[in-house]
């Protein structure tokens, strides 16, 4: 494992902006290696009542689930540092190196990230928790789309995510490259390919044994049907792209909403604890002083200081019922934005779906035309068990 | 039928599914970018919605229902409605300052200087002495008005307190 820590990606607000770094020399091609952003695991409770606890909404988490790595797919592009960098399915691992995130916390005020990274020879780069508070310069009403408020947090992996690569050696790179390639044909026609593959059971690590002949003729119809795949992957990207797009404006006022509830929940919980505190000084003080006093002035100072703690303390019960209002507003902005983007996450699920299984019957197809090529050129049955049949798009 | 013969037929088959392949991607993509063209054309169309940056924008914008100018305008009275409403006003339904308020939301509105609520919270009284010669009870009184945001029950903790000075004198 190249790294695994805890981040608090923490700072004043607005605070300074973490730029990811970006290429200063071309990389060579051998070298590129493309990068796979899994959906977000959206972590939802199945308890309704822990759901409502935490104030997660599954719409909203699941919507965020598809949108945050949108945010960090563009991250990671925007450097140069990489090849192909792609959203993928939640049960995708055919890229060269694959990001995985659990979704640990999103409120508006806070995101917090579970990420781990792997490469195609099983080695993991990063296992690490990425926390952060809003830039609230992002909740300001500007003319100009400001940055994510949470923009930092990805800018953050991504150069955790290049340290991790650097550390590798060329021939490293270049081996992820091509196990990544043997993976995606050896899950196609393992009869085939999964000879040129060691694969440690154990630590469930990758390695190359040989590399097969340029010239194969199954080769070449691999790497055509492999052209398909990152066809699906990309009409895929451009679905979550246009999801992404598409509650933009609402999830970004849900989280400038929520934000301020919150902040005026904290204050108001701050207040209440603070008043019902001095209340119950002020009336402990005012019992005591009259019980020990004689003079009128001093029964008088006792009274007001009971009367003063009860002001005080039906202060901090005002303060309750204002906290208890914010908390009912937050349910609402919650539902309300749960409510507006259902649609669209209902509608990117069944497209993603229906995109994936018209394009398993093309793979199924394939399947079979590369099992009656490989026994064309090889004069060999094609024996080797197929111990799983990957869906379109998953490899 | 030759090996060469089957490889060519095998070869015809996959370029016949590639190309149903292809098409299908092709008008999948053509779907997607009719849709963002659609939807980048309906966003320019609403273009400027919510700049003016009225009161009516505030809290009632997450919900849609308007319900942030009703915070603004109590904030003018040193009310506490600002906690009515179902938006986002935080405290600025309090102190009343409605100019300091950011205008685009409920809760922009400034603690301090409240048309009617006789100051912020941290203000004391112009009567109010500077209080080094309070006693305990009459520093917990001071500190509790002192931090009431709460106009009305911020004067009755400073009435409090002038009773309980004047008993001490």
């Amino acid at each position: 494992m190249l790294g695994a820590a805890g981040c608090v990606v923490q700072d004043e607000r607005p605070m300074a902006p973490v730029v990811a770094q970006k290429a200063t020399a071309e990389i060579p091609a051998a070298e590129l290696l493309d990068v796979g952003v899994r959906m977000f695991d959206p972590n939802i409770p199945q308890d309704v009542a822990e759901q409502e606890k935490r104030r997660i909404y599954p719409d909203v988490r699941k919507a965020e689930s598809r949108y945050m790595p949108v945010l960090l797919r563009d991250t990671l592009e925007s450097t140069g540092q990489w090849g192909q960098v792609r959203v993928l399915p939640a049960e995708n691992s055919g890229s060269d190196v694959n990001i995985g995130a659990r979704i640990i916390e999103s409120d508006g005020s806070v995101l917090k990230l579970a990420v781990t990274v792997t490469d195609a020879t099983g080695r993991t780069w990063l296992r690490k928790d990425y926390e952060a508070l809003a830039d609230t310069r992002a909740y300001k009403d500007v003319p100009v789309k400001p940055r994510d408020p949470f923009d930092n947090v990805y800018a953050t992996i991504a150069n955790d995510l290049l340290a991790a690569r650097n550390e590798l050696t060329r021939e490293q790179r270049v081996q992820v490259h091509q196990v990544a390639n043997l993976r995606f044909a050896s899950e196609l026609a393992p009869y085939a390919f999964r000879p040129y593959l060691a694969h440690d059971a154990k630590r469930d690590t990758y390695a190359i044994a040989r590399l097969p002949a340029e010239d194969d003729p199954v080769v070449q119809r691999m790497d055509r049907v492999h052209e398909r795949d990152y066809a699906l992957i990309d009409t895929l990207n451009e679905h979550y792209t246009n999801f992404g797009e598409s509650i933009d404006d609402a999830y970004g006022n849900w989280r400038k909403y929520s934000h301020e509830e919150l902040a005026a929940e904290d204050e108001a919980k701050r207040k209440a604890m603070a008043r019902g505190l001095l209340g119950a000084a002020a009336i402990i003080g005012g019992v005591v002083a009259g019980q020990n006093t004689n003079s009128s002035a001093g029964s008088a100072a006792a009274t007001a200081a009971v009367i003063g703690g009860i002001y005080a303390f039906k202060s901090g019960l005002d303060m309750r019922s204002e906290i208890k209002m914010h908390g009912e507003s937050l349910k609402q902005l919650g539902s309300s934005f749960q409510n507006e983007v259902q649609p669209s996450v209902v509608d990117i699920e069944g497209r993603t779906l229906e995109l994936k299984g018209s394009a398993e019957q093309q793979y199924a197809e394939w399947r079979r035309l590369l099992r009656e090529l490989y026994e064309n050129e090889t004069g060999l049955p094609a024996t080797t068990a197929e111990v799983t049949q990957p869906a379109a798009g998953k490899r | 039928m030759t090996a060469e013969d089957k490889r060519a037929e095998i070869d015809r088959r996959f370029d016949e599914t590639f190309a149903v392949f292809d098409e299908r991607m092709r008008k999948e993509q053509e779907t997607i970018s009719q849709e963002r063209a659609g939807r980048e054309g309906s966003a320019g169309g609403s273009g400027g919605e919510g700049a003016a940056g009225d009161d009516t924008e505030g809290g009632g914008g997450a919900n849609g229902d308007g319900s942030g100018g009703e915070t603004k305008e109590a904030a003018g009275e040193g009310s506490d409605t600002g906690a009515g409403a179902s938006g986002t006003g935080g405290e600025g339904g309090q102190g009343g300052d409605v100019a300091a308020g950011s205008g685009t939301q409920g809760g922009g509105g400034g603690v301090g200087g409240g048309a009617k609520g006789g100051g912020g919270p941290r203000d004391v009284p112009a009567d109010i002495p500077d209080g080094r010669d309070d006693d305990i009870v009459a520093r917990q009184l001071r500190e509790a008005a002192m931090k009431e945001t709460d106009p009305e029950l911020r004067e009755r903790l400073w009435e409090e307190y002038r009773k309980y000075k004047q008993s001490t004198q």
